[in-house]
């Protein structure tokens, strides 16, 4: 290229003379630099900004000297600013009716606000999942061709788009949730385990047993297998063109490979046990049946039915088990199981549990072994008592059941978290209805008609063409959708559900320390904000198109 | 090399454009790479060169639409530097037109042509719309000024947007590929009215593909390629006998379809 | 569900099967059971879950579902019969082609049609039939407890509409809705296109437009009235005021957006103090006369609150919005390195000494502990922190090399991303608790009413910013340029070209935002405000309506969906209008 460019021009000498300037056009003409007037003005602006901040803060400063010593009172008794989080420590002092983790009225501020963090997740990610579920369902079902399902869909999302969530959230806790019936006529749809009254849901749920962490690394090896399979099927289908259902084969192996898991599981496990005295003549948990029959003098289980109810209650086992314990679900299984009636005791801590086993009011006591263990030697004649191996299952169905005016086991949704639930569920939902369908509708007719064109059969034409490209104009809002879902669990204020900002108010009104407590309370939900803000930022740039 | 390369005599008082060694980088890319033109006034320059070749950027340099960071570019005796005064003084005086049009979709087509005028130049509204009138008369659509953009064709769109340019009384004006956009039916009563302005004695810089419209009013051709000006010649030198390797190829490329 | 095989996966050899000319058995089984075991599966599921539902209405609600069952039964038939003897009639084609174009969806028709028969007719006992519609049979003594209560609608309509404002001031807010009624009205017929080129249409377009201009003011002296402070004129206020607004012409002048004759420099410098004397004047009269004695804001309820949130916040949030979205894309010189790291330093080196190690030498004992962090720390944590002085070179760092050092851009990009990211609740908390703590000691406090509407405001300005950047954005380069080349400068910019252009674009969202905020500001009930929402809770408390939630709720759930559905619709009309003459 040297040679075909055009030399420049020499020296200077072609160059126009600057013109002969006073020092006065000089200095006019820095003052009316653009990048000086720039900076000007943002330093203008940073000073404006500290001035008002200097007139608030001074006001902020006198007010917090006043009445805020007491806010900065160390442990001791001291003043200083660095104790402004002492207090956190303090017992706490109020309930949390739903928590996850446990928590007593004196655990600290610290712990009760990590359980409102925890039950803040615990609604969001549970509505977020569902909103997808149903929003999708119902941004689809707006575009079907039956009249009746756009109709009602489209009446759905207006109607919802239209009104406020705080209206629809105390509609559905005050007029639907808590206007169900009592539990003793709790609803069962369709006669399946669950149960829908005024307090909330309960529902049969799934409890992992000790021996499960052995049949979840089945499971991983099951997936792992999976993946193996796929690959060696596709590469082979790519050699030699002999097609196969992967899928089917992947499945198959998957099946097989958690049916062994369980077997294995349910083969070594012996964590759960039994504690009862020597004198009950039992040794192993299958000769229930016979101390079944011998106490009520009968030859077959199946005329327990007939007996009459004093009776019954005579032969009835009484058990004890700790409160929420997955041995509770699996040893009642058991006996259910077998058609032997049992009377249960649900006690807090061992101790509790022992006490009640040492007066008599229960006959036994289901734990893990390692609790047992530990109890026997709690008590007076360790050598009169023995602790039986109890059978259990990887995985056990918790399954409600009524006993007396009430009904145990299973998983409990309390009104307010449910009524949170759903309220979030369903708002989002008409919402996300419309970015899915605006997602669909915005892959052109033109792509559907290539696909078409290059003979792509319909799955393929859904899963490589369309769903890649709806997928890019859906997930952005998406993404926000799940933020504003996040951030809206604080609605839960209206219906009493102690997540984070509940609680955070409550330990305001208990602390006195309103200022302390905010800032934590913005830093929680700015964390979340932001962790939305990377995925959709490390989203948009992954999956941006370069269009032009 | 020629008789028409940019020498000394580039300080008259006539010359409108002195460029001198412009340098512009987008990032780490080097966009323009030293380049030096002198542009009379009254002349007609077209500006050729394969696309990427930063001719674009080199005519939007020219009033700053795009930044320079290096050289000197000297606009009617007012140099471009940081300084908003010579940067509006300068705008004022280059009419700039577009290859999408960029007229104001929300404006009527006299609107669109008078904003300039009497916000910037300080004209009454009467003053203004009676010369707007005479250059939409010019340019041959006096019955299109109280349409909006939206209802007129593409070459309309760009007679307008030539009139609004015109109607600022400017001294210089600038033509970013103004028929790229175009029909091809359409191209011609556009280079109509740009052939009229060089006849009129218009000082006119020019980016554009017509190789026509090039050879028969230019002055002077400028062959860029690369951020660089490779050639600067008159138009029948420039078609018939071009000097260097990459015109021959270029021209090649062009005139073979 | 039905409908995703439908819609999103037409085959494309569909004209061959579902009821077509020529009917062939085995095409239909295929196209519409048989097609893949997906499909043949979820047939058999939707027939059960159908036939499930239909056995236990029969059951329960026999005459209802026996009419449902009939009349779905009667379309089916007549669609079959039309299909294969081909002897469709209106009726029985456009059922074929909306509800019986396959046999998912004639399941799923009539499943939805029971379904909706079980809601509807629920809603509408409790609704209706059961329903009490007397003030007076609202007492839980003589209430019906199977349907609602709509007397109470009624009985607490003073409640619902303003809260506890006193009786005496009814009129008032009855004179401030009748004359934004009329405002209202007036804009519309004006704006009506068989009016808008008349003279009168004219005419009455430039009053409404007048009086939306000074319906902030109107509004204020009927709700909030006016106060009388006993001089006539305060001379300070007069010079001050009329200083700042020359200044602005000076400025406007300045930069070109307005030009300047005798007459309009006069409006310009008389503005400030007529419209102040106009206002003591008014002020003077009605207190004498006590037309419009003041009012506490905190007074204002129920709907009446909620329209006033409604529109205060929009109205204050709007211009708020577009000055951080023009910052947001401010593209200015940012302040240079050498100008910031020096200022940073020193800072940090005044803190790391003050703070962090400062020694105690001569301060009282309790406020050595604050002076030298670093020596008094309790454990590791307080250690680091005690070094916070540390975080100025790094924001400092993280400044320039994220902005450029562009301040601007910076402070309105962290300014909208903070507040998008807390809870509205958060921040309306937080204004009521926080207030007392910025103002001058010996203030009386802020009502709650002005805390949350600057809560509020804050909150809405950001989500407001953001979408009056996205107006900005989808304006094309092109048009920047062409006002740049032009020679027009920035204000004049954005004021002929850009604002219009944007804003036209903006009026769909706009008015979604605008709805938005008419819709959360129902969350102000959460922070003890009585606002529709709110007065709920003093309603049910009355004995005389103990308990009655639902009727309320759905009273409010009714009310905000039609004001919602009617702002929308007008913003349609709007976006019409303006897009006029534009491609």
């Amino acid at each position: 290229m040297a040679q075909t460019t055009v030399s420049p021009p020499g020296s200077g000498a072609d160059i126009p003379p600057p013109e002969e300037q006073s020092i006065g056009s000089r200095v006019m003409s820095y003052i009316f630099d653009i990048r000086f007037l720039g900076v000007l003005g943002q330093i203008a602006f940073i000073l404006l900004l500290l001035v008002g901040a200097q007139r608030i803060f001074s006001n902020f400063g006198s007010n917090v000297d006043k009445l805020g010593r007491a806010q900065f009172i160390c442990r001791d008794g001291r003043f200083a600013y660095r104790c402004a989080y002492d207090f956190m420590d303090n017992e706490a002092g109020f309930d949390i009716d739903d928590t996850a983790l446990d928590y007593v009225n004196t655990d600290s501020f610290w712990w009760a606000l990590t359980n409102g963090i925890v039950n803040t997740f615990r609604v969001g990610l549970l509505a977020l999942v569902a909103t997808t579920f149903l929003g999708t369902t119902m941004g689809i079902a707006r575009m079907s061709d039956n009249w009746l399902v756009s109709r009602l869909s489209l009446a759905y999302i207006e109607i919802i788009r239209n009104t406020p969530i705080l209206v629809q959230l105390l509609l559905i806790y005050f007029s639907v949730i808590l206007a169900l019936p009592d539990i003793k006529e709790a609803v069962q749809p369709f006669n399946l385990p669950i149960f829908l009254s005024n307090r909330g849901l309960i529902m049969a749920w799934p409890q992992f047993m000790s021996s499960a962490s052995i049949w979840i690394a089945f499971l991983v090896l099951g997936v792992i297998q999976f993946q193996v399979m796929w690959m060696f099927l596709s590469r082979r289908e790519e050699k030699t063109g002999q097609e196969s259902s992967k899928f089917t084969w992947g499945l198959a192996g998957f099946l097989i490979i958690a049916a062994i898991g369980w077997i294995v599981s349910t083969a070594v496990a012996e964590n759960e046990g039994l504690l009862i005295p020597n004198s009950s003549r039992i040794d192993e948990v299958e000769d229930f049946e016979k101390l079944m029959l011998a106490r009520a003098g009968i030859n077959h289980l199946s005329e327990l039915a007939e007996l009459p109810q004093e009776e019954l209650d005579a032969v009835t086992l009484n058990v004890c088990v700790l409160r929420e314990s997955s041995s509770e679900a699996n040893f009642v299984n058991r006996l259910a199981s077998e058609g032997i009636p049992f009377k249960i005791s649900r006690n807090g801590s061992p101790a509790k549990a022992m006490a009640k086993y040492r007066d008599g009011s229960c006959e036994m006591f289901a734990a893990p072994k390692s609790v047992l263990a530990a109890e026997i030697a709690t008590l007076e004649t360790p050598t009169d008592h023995l602790i039986v191996p109890v059978k259990e299952r990887p995985l056990v169905w918790s399954i409600p059941r009524f006993e007396k005016f009430n009904i145990i086991g299973g998983l409990l949704l309390t009104p307010e978290y449910f009524a949170l639930f759903l309220g979030l569920t369903i708002f989002y939902a008409g919402g996300l209805a419309e970015v899915v369908r605006a997602g669909i509708l915005s892959v052109s007719k033109g792509q559907t008609e290539a696909a078409r064109a290059l003979g792509l059969s319909e799955g393929q034409r859904l899963n490589l063409i369309v769903l890649p490209q709806a997928l890019r104009v859906i997930i952005p809002p998406l993404i926000s959708t799940y933020l504003s879902l996040m951030k809206d669990t604080s609605l839960g204020v209206a219906v009493a559900f102690q997540e984070v900002y509940l609680v955070s108010q409550t330990l305001m009104n208990q602390s006195g320390r309103a200022l302390q407590i905010m800032i934590v309370l913005m830093i929680i939900y700015l964390s979340i904000s932001i962790f939305f803000s990377a995925i959709l930022n490390w989203y948009n740039d992954r999956v941006v198109i370069v269009e032009r | 090399m020629t008789a028409i390369m940019d020498g000394p005599e580039a300080t008259k008082v006539s010359d409108v454009i002195v460029c001198r060694d412009v340098h512009k980088w987008y990032g780490d890319f080097e966009a323009l790479k030293g380049v030096n033109l002198t542009v009379e006034a009254g002349e007609v320059v077209v500006i050729l060169g394969p696309s990427g070749s930063g001719k674009s950027t080199f005519i939007r340099c020219m009033n700053r639409l795009e930044e320079h960071q290096e050289g000197r570019i000297i606009i009617d005796g007012i140099e471009l530097t940081h300084d908003v005064r010579n940067i509006s003084e300068i705008r004022r005086e280059v009419g700039m037109v577009f290859q999408q049009f960029n007229l104001f979709p929300h404006l009527t087509v006299m609107d669109n042509i008078t904003l300039a005028p009497i916000n910037v130049r300080k004209w009454s509204r009467d003053r203004a719309e009676e010369l707007a009138m005479k250059w939409l008369t010019r340019v041959g659509i006096p019955e299109q000024a109280d349409k909006y953009p939206g209802q007129l064709s593409g070459g309309q769109q760009q007679r307008v947007a030539i009139a609004r340019a015109l109607t600022m009384q400017p001294k210089i004006l600038l033509f970013d590929e103004p028929t790229s956009a175009l029909d091809p039916e359409m191209i011609s009563e556009v280079l109509d009215v740009m052939r009229d302005l060089a006849k009129a004695g218009y000082t006119i810089v020019a980016v554009t593909h017509e190789m026509g419209f090039a050879r028969e009013v230019a002055q002077r051709i400028i062959f860029m390629d690369g951020g660089q000006i490779v050639e600067i010649n008159s138009p029948d030198d420039f078609f018939n006998n071009p000097t260097h390797e990459r015109t021959k190829l270029f021209l090649s490329q062009i005139l073979n379809h | 569900m039905a409908s995703i095989s439908t819609t999103t996966n037409k085959p494309p050899v569909q004209k061959r099967g579902t009821f077509s000319k020529r009917f062939n058995a085995t095409y239909f089984l295929q196209d519409n059971i048989t097609g893949s075991r997906g499909q043949l599966i979820w047939v058999i599921i939707l027939t059960i879950l159908t036939l499930g539902v239909l056995v236990q209405q029969l059951g329960n609600a026999p005459s209802r579902a026996w009419i449902i069952f009939g009349i779905w039964a009667v379309g089916v038939i007549g669609t079959v019969v039309g299909e294969l003897f081909t002897l469709h009639i209106g009726a029985t084609r456009w059922l074929k082609e909306n509800m019986f174009n396959n046999v998912t969806n004639v399941l799923v028709t009539l499943l939805l049609a029971l379904l909706l028969g079980i809601v509807c007719s629920g809603l509408w006992r409790w609704g209706v039939v059961n329903a009490t519609f007397s003030p007076e049979l609202t007492h839980p003594d003589v209430r019906t407890f199977d349907g609602a209560s709509w007397g109470v609608l009624w009985g607490a309509r003073k409640l619902l509409l303003t809260g506890l404002l006193g009786p005496e001031h009814n009129s008032r807010v009855i004179g401030w809705t009748l004359t934004i009624l009329a405002l209202w009205l007036m804009s519309f017929i004006g704006t009506r296109d068989s009016t808008r080129e008349t003279t009168a249409g004219t005419f009455i377009r430039r009053v409404a437009n007048t009086g939306w201009i000074l319906s902030p003011f109107i509004s204020y002296i009927f709700l909030a009235g006016l106060d009388y402070e006993a001089p006539f004129v305060d001379f300070r206020t007069l010079i001050v005021g009329t200083a700042i607004v020359t200044a602005i012409m000076g400025i406007l002048w300045f930069f070109k957006v307005i030009q300047l004759n005798p007459v309009s420099t006069a409006a310009w410098v008389l503005a400030w103090p007529l419209s102040y004397l106009l206002w003591r004047t008014i002020a003077y009269v009605s207190f004498n006369a006590e037309i419009f004695s003041p009012i506490d804001p905190d007074k204002w309820g129920g709907l009446l609150l909620t329209v006033i949130f409604a529109i205060f916040v929009n109205i204050l949030s709007f211009p708020i919005g577009i000055l951080l979205a023009l910052g947001r894309r401010a593209d200015v010189q940012g302040i240079p390195w050498w100008l910031l790291w020096p200022v940073a330093i020193l800072l940090t080196a005044w803190g790391l000494y003050t703070s962090t190690f400062g020694n105690c030498i001569g301060t009282p004992s309790f406020l050595c502990e604050n002076v030298n962090l670093w020596a008094t720390s309790r454990n590791g944590i307080e250690r680091v922190i005690s070094l916070w002085p540390l975080l100025i070179p790094l924001a400092t760092w993280s400044f320039l090399r994220s902005f450029n050092g562009n301040f601007l851009q910076a402070f309105s990009v962290l300014f909208i991303e903070i507040i998008r990211g807390v809870p509205l609740i958060t921040l309306l908390f937080m204004a009521i608790i926080m207030a007392p703590f910025f103002l001058p000691e010996d203030s009386q406090g802020l009502s709650n009413f002005w805390a949350v509407i600057v809560g509020y405001t804050i909150f809405t300005s950001s989500y407001m910013a953001e979408l009056v950047r996205g107006g900005l954005q989808a304006i094309p380069n092109g048009q920047y340029e062409a006002a740049d080349a032009l020679g027009i400068n920035t204000l004049q910019k954005y004021r002929f070209i850009i604002l219009p252009q944007a804003l036209r674009i903006l009026i769909p969202p706009l008015a979604g935002a605008v709805i938005g905020t008419f819709k959360s500001s129902s969350l102000v009930a959460l922070v003890g405000m009585i606002d529709l929402v709110g007065s709920t809770k003093a309603i049910i408390a009355n004995s005389q309506w103990l308990g009655l939630r639902t009727e309320l709720y759905v009273f409010m759930f009714v009310l905000y969906f039609l004001v919602s559905s009617v702002v929308s619709w007008y913003s349609r009309r709007l976006e019409d209008q303006s897009g006029l003459g534009v491609r």
